[in-house]
């Protein structure tokens, strides 16, 4: 359909171009409910900070300007501009996250270095790395496709480059996003057709060093046996989770009603970041959760399906990456909240307090919506079952 | 359509189906989670309030009591007046004045706790302090605490409360469910008094013998009441984390060891019940016990002495082994093994104790020939301290055993009594003859040439045993020369029995001798003393009043006057009260207390009209 624009039409979608209503709609109504929920669920805790009960929620809405700013933006670029400038985003995002290892710049929060002062605010370089990886990605392994069937050997120096940014975040002990984005990254290559072989080899040296990770971080290690013992350490990590399961399990299938919670005072530390889905489903119930992660399916799949049709490599790497971002994000802090794996400082999509996270979002969420205004979408897989050999406006 | 076309397509749909089925399963979960029991306990704990428990006479042993976090909220603090109140702040909640301005100034985080679980009056100075304008983004939080009024007093019994409200220890976490899900408030059967009586002479057990731990129980032998359950090393459960994890250990439940010698009672309880030997069987004791197997393998069992000619009650009174071992010979292994059993060796007791042990009584199939007389010395055979004490109410109970018991009674939150515990017969386990008979063994034991001497009263009849258990050495598997269990097992008194009272002194050290009759029968004297004083059990020499608790008056009956005037001397004034009605007749009182004098005089005839006189002192 995007196809049979008119003239007037393509010309007015140069400037923010017209994309799938319903993707956008879907956007938009998550990032309502998200911050309805986030003033619920925080209000008590913003009350025994002696703030007012709105106090996270004005802050999230106050958010939500720079974001609508980012995805305004995203939205309208011209992607093979975007393509043009691949090396100098990437270079800026690792840039980025050297950051926080300046003394005096960066901040060290609940025994992480993962943040950077900007004196109004903080700001976190690892979640602008996860979409700025994807678009290296999308770039690198459209341009390799033709010879990455000849040899697997192409596909090691962009992958020590996403290792490379996987390790930085890693470093600012936060392994949650160093997982997150590592297995992006290994979406994105499984889709672009990478040998099989390339990922036996990847297995065989990942296991270990995932292996060591663990082992050598206390911390991890706690969270981990935290997970499997919650009753163990009810101070520690394993308190977040029995408070967890206790607000998931008390909400039932309908729900305490919405600002009724009462879990969410006290008993679930950082109720307000990492575990908000706890307390909506202390709210709303088990009908909320389906309500919910519904919104973020229907968007996963006008994603998926846009990437699904893209007849451009670089555009569909793009989609089929940052879509699965956003789901694998919001499919492992809403785990987490069920104590299904283990947990991990990982914010949930559109609800969590925090304006990196937010902003990080509204990037991924922008570049998909651009992709479904593009015309080559419509056009689907080229005659011959490849996509054309250039990167080409159809 | 090519074939990297169908490659592509599989690609990505292999990525979907991942995604799709890990939202399925999150989603499953989730629908898991909503249908699973709601779990009021689990709901509401976080800020709900736990029940109180207290001793039989209800005083109180845990309660609870709201605690204060006092934190910080660093950007609403001001930096010009921070820094000036950091030594008022110091003041209130002992955290250093350079701590605090530390973490404000530096500290990793916006958000920091100054102190955790402070009392209300630290609580109130901070609020106070804040109402008067000071203090600006310092945050008190209240949380729920509980208090342990009598501190170290049955902690292993009570047990603990972790963080988060949830019961860790003890009656906290066993009776989780009761204390925090329905707010119910337990009676405990311990009586305070008698619990820290034994309790300070376990902790001087403790300190003289240089032991690993004291096991000590007292229990109402006619009813299984627990009335004291002592473990040391003990901890203050209002500090729990204070003391050493090993302090937390719930020895008499948890711990199982071979008993040694007080085992004998019930060896010899079963061979007379079952008929292996009466009073007049007698066994020779040469200082040892030998057999010979049919295959020609010879055993011999040590005795300690050369006891001679020896029945039930001398193997008892002198803790002959050969004695013993020979008797055990007398009945079938099966037998043996049942009525042992029967005694509750092999299962556990049912008290109410997190983790409690069975013990370990093997079946007889897996018996050696040396097996039967070498449990019939109480080794080979784990028990734990409460099943010795379980046990011991099927000799005092008339060969009836009863369930042992640490609840007497649950009251709901509004008071009303939810469910009292009576008294819970388990089985009969051997005969009421058997039983006395093996009591009056070891009244025997406690005679002037009896290893339990030392465990007299001497207005008091006491049956006693004593035992000095071999341990395995956990180096070797084999039997340790140092590493010893004394104990002492004592019911009184002989003639009706009252009270049960057990001994275990695990690894004595230190001191002259490691001697079941030496180091815990004393002690045991003692706790029988502390016992009896506490609890009014009429004593012999010096006997209490049984005092039923409330003084029962005469009804009060008027004293008539008829046609002759009956003597009064010595009748208290309220009797003669109810005269003052009388129409017919005129009666004049004069001072309080008792008649001393009377007109007319007795016997004399009273008609209407007739004026009596009455003069009290």
């Amino acid at each position: 359909m995007t196809a049979m624009r008119t003239g007037f039409e393509a010309e007015r979608a140069s400037a923010a171009k017209r994309g799938d209503r319903g993707f956008l709609a879907a956007i938009l109504l998550l990032a309502g409910v998200g911050v309805a929920a986030l003033w619920s669920a925080s209000s008590e805790y913003a009350l025994s900070l002696g703030r007012s009960s709105g106090y996270f929620a004005l802050r999230q809405a106050i958010f939500l300007l720079p974001a609508a700013l980012a995805f305004w933006a995203c939205a309208a670029v011209d992607l093979d501009a975007l393509r043009a400038r691949t090396g100098a985003a990437t270079l800026i995002a690792l840039g980025l996250m050297l950051l926080p290892f300046i003394p005096g710049l960066g901040e060290n929060r609940n025994g992480a270095t993962r943040w950077i002062d900007l004196r109004f605010t903080t700001f976190q370089p690892s979640e602008l790395w996860k979409p700025a990886m994807v678009l290296y990605l999308a770039h690198i392994l459209d341009k390799k496709r033709a010879r990455m069937a000849e040899s697997a050997g192409v596909l090691i120096p962009p992958f020590l480059l996403v290792a490379l940014g996987c390790l930085l975040v890693y470093a600012q002990n936060d392994f949650s996003t160093a997982a997150i984005a590592g297995l992006t990254a290994i979406a994105v290559f499984w889709v672009a057709l990478s040998p099989v072989s390339f990922f036996l080899g990847l297995g065989a040296a990942a296991t270990p060093l995932a292996a060591l990770s663990v082992l050598t971080s206390d911390f991890r290690l706690k969270r981990i046996l935290a997970f499997f013992f919650p009753a163990y350490e009810p101070h520690g990590q394993g308190y977040q989770i029995l408070g967890s399961l206790k607000a998931i399990r008390s909400g039932g299938f309908f729900g305490k009603g919405f600002g009724l919670g009462s879990l969410k005072r006290g008993s679930i530390p950082e109720v307000q970041s990492d575990f908000i889905f706890a307390a909506w489903t202390e709210e709303t119930g088990f009908i909320g959760v389906v309500a919910v992660l519904s919104a973020f399916a229907f968007l996963a799949w006008r994603a998926f399906r846009v990437a699904l049709a893209e007849s451009d490599g670089y555009r569909s790497y793009l989609g089929m990456g940052m879509a699965f971002l956003l789901c694998l994000e919001t499919l492992v802090n809403v785990a987490v909240a069920a104590g299904a794996v283990p947990a991990t400082g990982m914010a949930l999509p559109f609800f969590s307090a925090g304006g990196s996270s937010l902003i990080s979002t509204a990037i991924s969420c922008g570049l998909l919506y651009n992709l479904s205004a593009s015309p080559s979408a419509a056009v689907g897989l080229g005659p011959a079952g490849e996509f054309p050999r250039e990167a080409s406006d159809v | 359509m090519g074939p990297t076309v169908n490659q592509r397509k599989l690609r990505y749909w292999t990525v979907f189906a991942v995604l799709g089925l890990s939202a399925l399963l999150v989603v499953a979960r989730y629908g898991y989670l909503a249908a699973s029991p709601a779990q009021p306990k689990a709901a509401e704990s976080a800020d709900a309030e736990r029940g109180t428990i207290a001793d039989r006479n209800g005083r109180v042993l845990a309660m609870d009591s709201p605690l204060y976090n006092v934190a910080v909220w660093r950007p609403e603090t001001k930096r010009a007046a921070f820094p000036g109140e950091a030594a008022r702040l110091a003041a209130i909640t002992g955290v250093s004045e350079s701590e605090i301005m530390d973490r404000w100034s530096k500290g990793a985080s916006d958000f920091f706790y100054l102190t955790k679980r402070a009392l209300p009056q630290v609580a109130r100075s901070v609020q106070e302090a804040k109402e008067g304008g000071a203090f600006e983004g310092v945050v008190v939080e209240k949380v729920p605490g509980r208090l342990y009024p009598e501190k170290r007093l049955a902690s292993h019994l009570v047990g603990f409360v972790g963080d988060g409200n949830s019961g860790l220890a003890g009656m906290e976490k066993r009776g989780e469910d009761e204390l925090l899900g329905e707010g119910r408030s337990l009676t405990l059967t311990i009586d305070a008094d008698v619990q820290f009586s034994l309790e300070a002479i376990a902790r001087k057990a403790m300190a003289s013998t240089g032991a690993e731990a004291v096991m000590l129980l007292a229990a109402d032998a006619k009813t299984g009441e627990i009335l004291s359950y002592v473990a040391m090393p003990d901890f203050d459960p209002n500090d729990y984390s204070a003391s050493p994890e090993e302090a937390w250990y719930d020895w008499p439940s948890v711990y199982h060891y071979e008993p040694g010698s007080v085992f004998k009672v019930f060896t010899m309880a079963s061979v007379l019940d079952l008929g292996g030997a009466d009073a007049n069987t007698t066994f020779t004791c040469d200082g040892a016990y030998h057999k010979v197997t049919p295959s020609g393998e010879k055993i011999t069992i040590k005795c300690l002495e050369v006891h001679g000619t020896v029945n039930i009650e001398k193997i008892l009174e002198f803790s002959c082994n050969a004695g013993a071992a020979y008797a055990s010979d007398r009945v079938e292994s099966v037998d043996f093994y049942d009525r042992l059993r029967g005694f509750g060796f092999g299962s556990r007791t049912g008290i109410v104790v997190p983790g409690e042990t069975p013990g370990l009584l093997r079946s007889p199939e897996t018996w050696s020939l040396r097996s039967k007389p070498t449990i019939g010395m109480g080794q080979e055979i784990f028990v734990s301290a409460i099943q010795m004490t379980a046990a011991a109410t099927a000799i005092a109970n008339g060969g009836v055993l009863m369930k042992p018991q640490v609840v007497k009674r649950a009251l709901e939150r509004d008071g009303k009594v939810a469910y009292a515990n009576e008294p819970q017969p388990v089985r009969r386990v051997v005969s009421a003859e058997t039983a006395s008979a093996i009591l009056a063994a070891m009244e025997a034991a406690s005679s002037e040439a009896g290893t339990g001497k030392r465990a007299k009263i001497a207005d008091v009849r006491m049956a006693v045993k004593t035992g000095t258990a071999q341990m395995i050495d956990p180096a070797t598997q084999r039997y340790s020369e140092k590493d010893y269990i004394a104990s002492t097992l004592a019911i009184f008194p002989a003639d009706d029995p009252r009270v049960i009272v057990y001994l275990a002194i695990v690894k004595p050290s230190l001191g002259p001798s490691y001697y079941g009759g030496r180091i815990a029968a004393p002690l045991v004297k003692e706790v029988a003393e502390a016992v009896l004083n506490v609890t009014g059990i009429p004593r012999g020499a010096n006997p209490t009043i049984a005092h039923p608790g409330a003084v029962t008056l005469p009804a009060i009956v008027p004293v008539a006057i008829g046609d002759t005037m009956p003597n009064l001397t010595g009748v208290p004034k309220r009797l003669l009260m109810p005269l003052l009605a009388r129409k017919d007749i005129k009666v004049r009182m004069s001072g309080e207390g008792y008649v001393v004098s009377q007109s007319p005089a007795p016997g004399a005839a009273v008609s209407v009209g007739t004026e009596v006189v009455l003069e009290f002192r």
